[in-house]
């Protein structure tokens, strides 16, 4: 009887613990074989470069030079000396990247706590490394950190594409029968190293943007470049000319990004305050804070202000004011919310927990930013067919932002725990205006570029879109006509991208 | 009898969680004794540790969870005896504006075997060992804390106790060392970050391990137990809270616990017990103060004479 009993809970134990599937960090991202090279794609058009050759250059080093058979037999003798390395960054690189940032993005998306003198001390980029750490990564600094890092990796890469094409060094297993490939071997030119191009231009650029990761960032660029040899794909000379690239490319880049107006986006608490004073003066309400202590300046509220990619005006893409408050309209939407929450029901709140993308997560541009890899992967994209999606969508995303944030706090519209009488959500209520619900501007932008790239999946992000709008309603922190507009602003702020995209030369 | 067992197991199993297995590591029946017992409890917070930071939060003010939980236990045999508790859990906040959650949270089962026993006229000696398995029974908000009613994963428990007496249970000791498997959650988002990235609708919940020590008295022929006690949980990996943010399902949740307890008897085959517990010591848990009542009645099924 005892030994059958302690039989019976050791079999228990071993069938249950067994039955747990093991949860691994990270995204794999799987080997594909590129449904093009896209020959032609020195010839696009970049999105801030205006002169592609304005670098000076070396030509590629001849292949029966000594110098280059040196480099030909380093590439042999490293051949996939660092499988798990090799693995992780498989052959678009530029993936991986974007899993850094996105990393990134959850790891910094922190909102401030109050000292102990219940004041909010904001972080700041020339001591980043004391409490509150910089960036604070809420979702305008990420598109912004998106955009900038998908435009630059998509312009350098037009750039080692032209200069790939124009010297058409072949690939080295071309070159040499000695030389193996871990992944599917192309035809694409290997001098300059793309793989190199998105290295320098990445770790340039994130280095920046998340200051306190210097020291990983650059590990993992070196990593890659390593990698890049042992694959089989590129030479030393391959790498140093990608490199080149891109950091020159990053440089201009980093340009803009010193004078694009974010740094003044946090603007001070006489800035805010006049912001909530001028809407008062026009519309009769307010937006303030409800958290205590009061956090006395909402997120970026000059973020409106903010220099975008692809919108020449964007105040032109300001909405009409909302209903006022007590208004019939207002009403209705304040009446659904009050239903919304009495009866909430499963499915609503698990749309509203998949699209939150709160604090301590990679926000909604990073949401989109992780789908629109995901498509890169579905359709065997090439790193340069790839950079271009990216660099579209997270430029118009960012640009949505912007109009968004210009938007709120133009109108500088309350919230319904700000208008609704003892209203309780189950999302937190974020530290800026509800309208127009930037979730839905965001996605709207994100669905608007992905439909019109990949027109076969536009059901699903249209779907997707819809769906993270009303994720804000079924969370009780927007009203429904935040999100609609939201939706419809998102939307025409994309068209803004479409049309620089339909004329770039890529098809 | 088979019948009623069963209506009396179904209406009880509608309620279990830490407080039961006090009452179930005291208890022990005969072959065919049933006990029935209903658990209230409260427990507040206004501070808690994020991570080892004890910390208040002026977004949540005092935090409150109350509990109510039927269980049955059941002498399979002199020497088997069955548990099942259902608790249902209410959670809310005094300040801010993030609602509170209730409803029925996990249903526990489990499983008492007396492995030795001596008992002489004035000591006595019982050593148990004993099984838990907990399984959540709604689709609750798992990642949803702090309000969030439980954690949504299963657990297996391991436990051993031990009981001695002394001058016929005017002083005795309970202790117990045990392991809790703990198994995975699902929640409502497709990424998480843990000291890493995960992007996974799964969340590893850490297992843990568990003792307790317990010194007590049974005085007025019994009538009365007073009791007190040491409760420690240790979690097996896990990471923090981060600065300023919710707790998640795969935070480290240690914590360590005075309990005291009062019993009596107002019949032989009923008691009522009053239970408090003060959470001195934590890491991503409430600093809580809980009160708990619980009624329980005690009965036999067979026509014997004897009871308890």
């Amino acid at each position: 009887m005892k030994n059958n009993l302690i039989l019976f809970f050791g079999l228990l134990f071993l069938v249950f613990t067994s039955c747990e599937e093991q949860i691994e960090p990270g995204v794999t991202y799987e080997p594909v074989t590129f449904e093009s090279l896209d020959q032609n794609g020195g010839t696009w058009k970049p999105i801030l470069l205006t002169n592609i050759e304005q670098f000076s250059f070396p030509e590629p080093k001849n292949p029966s030079s000594t110098e280059f058979k040196s480099e030909i037999e380093e590439v042999i003798k490293n051949f996939n000396n660092e499988p798990k390395a090799i693995n992780y960054w498989g052959n678009n690189p530029l993936l991986k990247w974007n899993e850094i940032a996105r990393e990134l993005g959850a790891k910094y998306n922190l909102p401030p706590a109050p000292n102990d003198k219940g004041i909010y001390v904001l972080p700041s980029p020339s001591n980043p490394g004391s409490y509150p750490f910089f960036p604070f990564a809420h979702p305008p600094y990420m598109s912004r950190a998106f955009a900038y890092l998908s435009i630059a990796q998509y312009d350098a890469l037009v750039v080692a594409w032209h200069y790939k094409y124009k010297y058409n060094q072949a690939a080295l297993h071309k070159l040499d029968n000695r030389v193996k490939t871990v992944f599917e071997p192309t035809d694409l030119p290997s001098y300059p190293s793309d793989g190199a191009v998105v290295a320098a231009v990445s770790e340039a650029l994130l280095t920046v943007f998340f200051p306190l990761e210097v020291e990983m960032i650059k590990q993992k660029s070196e990593e890659l470049k390593r990698c890049l040899i042992a694959s089989g794909i590129n030479t030393k000379d391959d790498i140093a000319a990608g490199e080149l690239i891109g950091k020159e490319v990053a440089k201009i880049f980093l340009q803009r990004a010193a004078s694009d107006g974010m740094n003044r986006a946090q603007a001070p608490l006489v800035v805010s305050d006049s912001l909530a004073n001028l809407a008062y003066n026009r519309f009769g309400w307010q937006w303030q804070n409800l958290e205590s202590p009061k956090r006395p300046v909402g997120i970026a509220p000059l973020f409106g202000n903010v220099k975008p990619w692809f919108v020449a005006n964007i105040v032109s893409t300001r909405p009409s004011a909302p209903p006022a408050i007590g208004s019939a309209e207002f009403n209705t939407a304040a009446n659904e919310l009050k239903n919304i929450q009495a009866n909430l029901t499963k499915d609503q709140r698990k749309i509203a927990n998949w699209w939150s993308d709160g604090p301590g997560t990679y926000t909604p541009p990073g949401h989109w930013n992780r789908r629109a890899c995901d498509q890169i992967v579905k359709y065997k994209y090439n790193p340069l067919r790839s950079a271009r999606v990216l660099a579209y969508m997270n430029g118009a995303v960012q640009d949505a932002g912007i109009s968004c944030w210009d938007t709120k706090y133009y109108y500088n519209y309350p919230r319904p725990i700000n208008a609704i009488k003892n209203f309780k959500t189950i999302l937190g209520t974020p530290n800026f205006p509800a309208y127009t619900s930037g979730h839905s501007t965001f996605s709207s932008a994100a669905a608007t570029v992905l439909s019109s790239i990949f027109p076969d999946d536009t059901k699903v992000f249209v779907d997707w879109a819809e769906e993270a709008s009303s994720s804000r309603v079924y969370g009780g922190i927007h009203f429904r006509f935040d999100c609609t507009v939201g939706i419809t602003q998102g939307r025409n702020v994309a068209q803004h991208a479409l049309v620089v995209a339909s004329k770039d030369g890529a098809k | 009898m088979m019948k009623k067992l069963v209506y009396t197991f179904l209406f009880l199993t509608s309620l279990i969680n830490s407080y039961g297995q006090t009452l179930v590591d005291d208890l022990t029946m005969k072959s065919g004794e049933v006990c029935i017992a209903l658990n209230i409890a409260e427990e507040k917070w206004d501070e808690y540790w994020e991570a080892t930071q004890l910390i208040g939060n002026q977004n949540i003010g005092t935090f409150t969870k109350q509990t109510i939980s039927p269980m049955i236990g059941i002498g399979i045999t002199n020497k088997i005896n069955f548990f099942a508790e259902l608790p249902n859990i209410s959670t809310f906040a005094s300040a801010g504006q993030i609602r509170g959650d209730n409803g029925f949270q996990d249903i526990n089962v489990g499983l008492k075997y007396k492995v030795f026993s001596l008992n002489k006229r004035q000591e006595n000696f019982n050593l148990f060992v004993s099984s838990n398995y907990t399984l959540p029974v709604t689709n609750y908000a798992a990642d949803y804390l702090p309000f969030s009613i439980g954690l949504g994963a299963q657990t297996l428990t391991m436990r051993a106790i031990l009981m001695a007496g002394a001058f016929n249970e005017k002083i005795f000791l309970r202790g117990s060392v045990g392991y809790t498997h703990v198994g995975t959650t699902e929640i409502e988002r497709s990424y998480y970050y843990a000291d890493g990235s995960y992007y996974s609708t799964i969340m590893d919940v850490p297992s843990r391990y568990v003792y307790d020590v317990n010194i007590g008295s049974r005085l007025f022929n019994k009538s009365i137990h007073l009791e007190a006690g040491l409760n420690n949980q240790t979690s097996i990996g896990g990471d923090d809270i981060r600065r300023h943010l919710a707790g998640q399902p795969t935070n480290k949740m240690d914590m360590t616990n005075l309990t005291g307890r009062v019993r009596i008897f107002p019949l032989p085959s009923s008691s009522i017990i009053l239970g408090y517990t003060y959470t001195f010591n934590g890491r991503n848990v409430g600093k809580a103060v809980g009160y708990n009542l619980t009624f329980t009645h005690q009965f036999s099924t067979k026509k014997s004479k004897s009871i308890i």
